[in-house]
């Protein structure tokens, strides 16, 4: 017996420290409660490329196993073994229209992959030509958008997955403080910190966590575990941010300078990519997207990995003749695999409405290209994943192997299988995006 | 210190503040000199779940089975409803008295919030919802089709709407004239670039720029009630291949509370146009598909019945193809389904008791935060009885409402 009801107004904006508090079950309309489509979307782009036709595995339907068709790169798919019936694997799609506008940088195939990436039309001298599925998603319900990525703005071409119209990109935060800071206090603060505000940050937090406290013994179960989980992903954060994370001890407010490589390390894709959860859970934003890291630079050196020259590098490497190469490009696929396994188990254990995060979501990972072995990163057999409850649409755990001759059965059909899976039936994906994938949905 | 402390505990918080928490509240504020202190004291308030959850708070009422909602929880009900912000003093007042723990002490404060000035600013947010004016910002077509549509223009049309309005829904006003007024409130760009020759030499040279004049209509215009307001025009049609169809939902769903059921996963593309072929008898082909028709033919029949205003409501007899325009329109199931141009459909609004059972529906949704369930109906009954009994003076509906069980109580969470 609870007296209690909730209605939930605008998280205020501003002050020293701020939070935003999550969705209870209890505020929500009881028939709103039962969903027919996801609830959100995340579209993540890992860039530079797999092992062209040689890293898609050899069996395809439900129980597919992992050993690649050709016999090379055997496990860069483990880490997510674990989730094998929580996603889909879909191989074979070539992404046509990247090659559309020949005479825009013909040289550069980094230049076609974000522009491209959601939007399946081809890019245009200032970027991207048409609007991102994300987008086309938020805007027809009214869903809220955050857009984030690691590593420095490059070219639009290279820098956007999101973008609202032809030429318009999402431009994404960078900065996991700026992020921090954005989402969850309003204002960025720049000029000098008080010494004692680390303390005073922390006696607020604590006040705050107090009267959660007080909240929480008048709540249902279900709402008492959402209340918990972020009474603990706050403490996390106050410590990550507030303290770990800042060059000067005692300011939780001096973002860390972008741009030097060893900032892009795994730790700072993970903070970015639970401060893009947070959001979720606390309702500031439906639909997300993420690049771990830009196709083509030069900034991310995998050093944890022994690596000495930056990923777009080695992954150029000859993995045929190059027996180190090809083993170092194998462990950074792996690595950056790792981060989508990361993704999942958070969505997996981020309680929402009666379950968790990940059952209202859709998940969407793809490459930006195919090969990025030899020289050419080709735009054919793209490597894409979906995964999430989705509000029951999605047939998971196994492995799609489509035929990728025709345009109109191409890259742009993944896509158009987003908008089908968010109850959007009667909208073109670029130029080639008529029809969705056939069997991913339910 | 602690006077401010408590003061401002009190309002954000809008209950009682226990005395534990207002002790932590003092020493976060006194815990650094100076303003920072107040900062951290404020930024710990205004973050608190206290502050930005409304929490309804009540004891179980053995009889009913229900939570009993206490005297705060209805002040900020009232409050947030028919203020549009947080209860005051005055209210909160009220509430720790026990002013508001019985429905005669209710009804009088909520009659008394009415009559303030903020009342006025909550209905207009009402208003913007319930008549969708946000679709002004996105009306699909060439910009050089009509390059005055400008954002001031957009302003002034949305002002002159919610102007408009605001006059039904004060105590006293009769709402069921909102469908069938003959005047608006007009500004010189209204008159320049909207009405243009609908309103009279004298009285358009006293319209000024940035006033909003009463401005009576001739008996030789179309215009009469709401469904002829350039904004409400406007921001329901919003395409110009599809306004019949979208002016038609927003009748259907703003002001009938019937909406067509969310269209087919896989609807097809509308045909194109033939030549020669009138936007109506265009609609009328793709109607003739029986997939079709179940849901449009309830849209836009009521939707051409205002084609005699153009895609920003500018009067019009004729399409741009030099057909005339006749505002025929159907409301399909009712008596005496046809009827011709905005007035005519205005009037019948009017009259309708399906029109106000509709708006009592919407002020419910307003006022409760939350969509009607299944057990809301006897509550959403009574209300659309004592609103036509009442002359549809929203007084009496708000009176109906705030004494009504589903006000003053909660059903219990279930552990």
């Amino acid at each position: 017996m609870k007296p209690l009801r909730l209605s939930r107004r605008h998280v205020l904006r501003g002050g020293a420290v701020a939070l935003a508090l999550p969705m209870l079950e209890v505020m929500q309309d009881k028939r709103a409660r039962a969903a027919t489509i996801p609830r959100y979307l995340l579209t993540m782009m890992l860039p530079n490329g797999v092992a062209g036709e040689h890293w898609y595995p050899a069996t395809e339907g439900a129980n597919w196993k992992m050993e690649p068709k050709m016999g090379f790169g055997s496990n860069w798919l483990e880490p997510l073994m674990p989730y094998q019936n929580d996603f889909s694997l879909v191989t074979g799609l070539s992404k046509f229209e990247a090659w559309d506008n020949q005479d825009l940088a013909p040289g550069d195939v980094h230049v076609r992959s974000a522009g491209t990436f959601a939007t399946g039309a081809a890019i245009t001298r200032n970027g991207a030509g048409g609007p991102s599925v994300d987008q086309i998603i938020a805007k027809r319900l009214s869903l809220k958008t955050l857009a984030t990525a690691l590593g420095k703005l490059d070219s639009p071409h290279k820098s956007h997955m999101s973008w609202t119209a032809a030429d318009v990109p999402v431009v994404a935060e960078r900065d996991p403080i700026k992020l921090w800071e954005r989402l969850f206090q309003g204002a960025s603060t720049s000029g000098p910190v008080p010494a004692d505000a680390s303390s005073s940050c922390k006696g607020v937090l604590d006040f705050v966590r107090a009267d959660l406290g007080r909240l929480k013994t008048r709540l249902g179960a279900a709402d008492r575990i959402r209340v918990e989980a972020h009474e603990s992903f706050v403490r996390e954060l106050e410590t990550e941010v507030c303290n770990a994370k800042v060059p000067k001890p005692g300011t939780c407010s001096s973002p860390q300078r972008p741009g030097d490589t060893s900032a892009l390390t795994n730790e700072r894709a993970q903070l970015m990519l639970r401060l893009q959860v947070l959001a979720f859970s606390c309702d500031l934003a439906q639909v997300g997207s993420f690049a771990l890291g830009a196709g083509g630079n030069y900034e991310r050196v995998f050093d944890w990995l022994g690596a000495k020259d930056n990923h777009h590098s080695i992954s150029h490497r000859d993995f045929r003749s190059d027996k180190e190469g090809a083993s170092l490009q194998e462990k950074h696929l792996q690595d950056q695999v790792k981060q989508v396994a990361f993704l999942i188990n958070l969505l997996k254990t981020t309680p929402s409405g009666q379950g968790t995060l990940f059952d209202d979501s859709l998940l969407f990972v793809a490459n930006e290209h195919g090969a990025g072995w030899d020289d050419t990163h080709s735009m054919g057999d793209m490597p894409i994943l979906f995964a999430g409850g989705a509000a029951g649409r999605l047939v998971r755990g196994r492995h799609f192997r489509f035929p990728g001759g025709k345009k109109e059965a191409g890259y742009a059909s993944a896509l158009v299988t987003i908008l089908h899976a968010f109850g959007i039936a009667d909208t073109k994906v670029g130029t080639y995006g008529l029809t969705p994938l056939p069997g991913v949905l339910s | 210190m602690k006077a401010f402390v408590d003061k401002v505990a009190l309002r954000a918080f809008r209950r009682e503040v226990p005395a534990e928490v207002k002790a932590a509240l003092l020493s976060i504020a006194t815990g650094r000199t100076g303003a920072t202190g107040l900062s951290d004291f404020l930024s710990a308030v205004l973050q608190s779940p206290s502050f930005l959850y409304r929490e309804d708070r009540g004891t179980l009422d053995a009889r009913t089975k229900m939570i009993k909602l206490d005297g705060y929880s209805i002040a900020s009900r009232l409050s947030f409803w028919l203020l549009g912000a947080p209860p005051d003093d005055a209210l909160l007042e009220a509430a720790a008295s026990g002013t508001l723990d019985n429905a005669d002490g209710v009804a009088s404060q909520a009659q008394a919030l009415l009559k303030r000035t903020e009342a006025s600013s909550a209905w207009k947010t009402f208003s913007e919802q319930w008549l969708r004016l946000s679709g002004l910002d996105d009306i699909q077509t060439d910009a050089a089709r009509f390059p005055a549509f400008d954002q001031s223009l957009k302003q002034a049309m949305h002002q002159e709407a919610t102007k408009f309005i605001g006059e039904f829904l004060k105590p006293g006003a009769d709402f069921g004239a909102a469908f069938t007024a003959r005047h608006s409130y007009v500004n010189q760009s209204l008159a320049t670039a909207i009405y243009r020759t609908e309103i009279e030499g004298s009285a358009k040279q006293a319209l000024r720029p940035n006033e909003f004049s009463l401005v009576e209509f001739g008996e030789a215009t179309s215009r009469g009630g709401l469904l002829s307001l350039p904004g409400v025009l406007a921001a329901n049609g919003r395409d110009e291949r599809v306004w019949p169809i979208l002016r038609g939902k927003f009748v259907s769903e703003s002001l009938l509370c019937s909406p067509p059921p969310p269209p087919p996963a896989n609807v097809p593309a509308l045909p194109e146009p033939k030549p020669n072929e009138t936007q109506r008898e265009q609609l009328e082909r793709h109607r003739s598909s029986p997939a079709c028709k179940a849901c449009h033919e309830g849209l836009e029949p009521i939707g051409f019945g205002l084609e005699q205003f153009d895609l920003w409501g500018r009067f019009r007899s004729v399409d741009g193809n030099g057909q005339t325009l006749t505002g025929e329109g159907e409301l399909a199931g009712w008596a005496e389904p046809r009827f011709r141009g905005a007035r005519e459909l205005g009037q019948r609004l009017a009259k309708s008791p399906v029109v106000a059972a509709c708006f009592a529906r919407q002020v419910f949704r307003f006022a409760m935060g939350r969509h009607e369930l299944d057990t809301d109906a006897c509550t959403l009954n009574a209300l659309t009885k004592d609103f036509i009994a009442g002359k549809r003076d929203v007084a009496t509906l708000v009176t109906s409402l705030v004494t009504a069980p589903a006000f003053r109580y909660a059903a219990q969470e279930s552990p």
